[in-house]
């Protein structure tokens, strides 16, 4: 087994460990340690967790109009020493994805799967509603949103726009700059809370059927169960292509990434002695050119290329 | 270049904890659920 996938088990089961909580009855941990960031995505409502969500912490003191000092200081120190590393070790969403990539030798590339226009019109169309016309009733908000996906679904057929896997992986800072934090900004709701499937993988489920006074399951709702659709997209999504929240939502990779270009810790090729075999490009599980650029935004620093490449031409550098 | 950016980046995050502790934000962290509770598990 590879370091990293042992560092992410133990990382995952150490900072979910408090099982205590279902013998004392409680939903979850709030002692001393819950001041505490972890410096990946993981939910504070899991019940087991000892610790806060970096993202969360961010989008809280975005709604109380505080400067997120705490939560950038985070970032940056550990950006500024491994980058992206924390992906790649450390992130109990990241093993889940990368074990659901083993299930099954049949993968989809990315750009069958990229229809521009209609992700875009679902996400503004699901926004504007939301924010502007929170009167209108259910049915219509539904078809309001179905009308324009299928109209940029039309589009992307009607003008044959397919994305690029690395074209794509930009709609993370969007995610970063506009549900995490514009529109938080305006609302005072933690938007990308209420649809981050990591949250309904470690809380959402997890509570609601354990739930010890019956007082979560009258609650959920249709924001639930649309929460349950956007985890099931992405679990599904994730069988087929290699991390693709990692790739093209997670904002807390979105602000890691500016870091793997200036990181301490980092990889070099030895472009010279490289023979362009490609298998590093195929064991990269955010599919970056590794022998062009190794240092890519989005690359995890998993280090699987340094181990598979047979002339051993990548080099870890830590300087 | 590396150096410098790496060099900027580590002190400004250290400025930035240091300020966090200052101004309790560390403590403040534990309010997040407050707001954030339901809206994880998909009921707010």
């Amino acid at each position: 087994m590879r370091p990293f996938r042992i560092s992410q088990i133990i990382f995952t089961i150490l900072i979910n460990s408090y099982i205590l909580v279902f013998f004392q009855k409680t939903l979850i941990y709030t002692g001393y340690l819950k001041s505490f960031l972890v410096p990946i995505l993981n939910c504070w409502s899991a019940p087991t967790t000892w610790f806060s969500c970096p993202l969360g912490a961010y989008q809280h003191f975005i709604i109380i109009k505080d400067f997120p000092f705490y939560v950038l200081g985070l970032f940056l120190i550990i950006g500024a020493f491994i980058g992206r590393m924390a992906c790649g070790w450390l992130c109990p969403f990241g093993l889940f994805q990368d074990l659901l990539f083993k299930i099954t030798k049949k993968k989809i590339s990315l750009p069958q799967l990229a229809p521009l226009f209609t992700i875009i019109l679902f996400l503004f169309s699901y926004l504007f509603i939301w924010l502007k016309f929170n009167y209108l009733s259910l049915t219509i908000k539904i078809l309001i949103i179905l009308i324009s996906t299928i109209i940029g679904f039309l589009l992307d057929i009607f003008l044959k726009i397919r994305i690029k896997i690395f074209d794509l992986t930009f709609l993370k800072y969007f995610f970063l700059l506009f549900l995490a934090t514009f529109i938080v900004f305006f609302t005072n709701e933690p938007w990308f809370c209420k649809v981050c499937p990591q949250g309904t993988l470690e809380a959402g489920v997890p509570l609601i059927l354990y739930d010890p006074e019956n007082s979560l399951k009258t609650m959920a709702g249709l924001f639930f169960y649309f929460k349950i659709l956007i985890f099931i997209i992405i679990f599904i999504l994730a069988i087929f292509i290699k991390r693709i929240f990692c790739k093209l939502i997670c904002p807390i990779g979105a602000i890691y990434s500016f870091f793997n270009k200036i990181s301490l810790f980092h990889l070099k090729v030895d472009k010279e002695k490289c023979g362009k075999c490609n298998i590093c490009v195929k064991v990269c599980p955010t599919d970056i050119n590794v022998y062009e650029n190794a240092n890519q935004t989005d690359c995890i620093r998993c280090l699987e290329c340094y181990y598979q490449c047979p002339k051993k031409v990548i080099k870890l550098k830590f300087s | 270049m590396r150096k410098y950016l790496f060099f900027i980046s580590l002190v400004i995050g250290v400025i930035f904890l240091i300020i966090a502790l200052r101004s309790e934000q560390i403590k403040e962290v534990f309010n997040t659920g407050i707001l954030l509770c339901l809206s994880c598990i998909g009921l707010g």
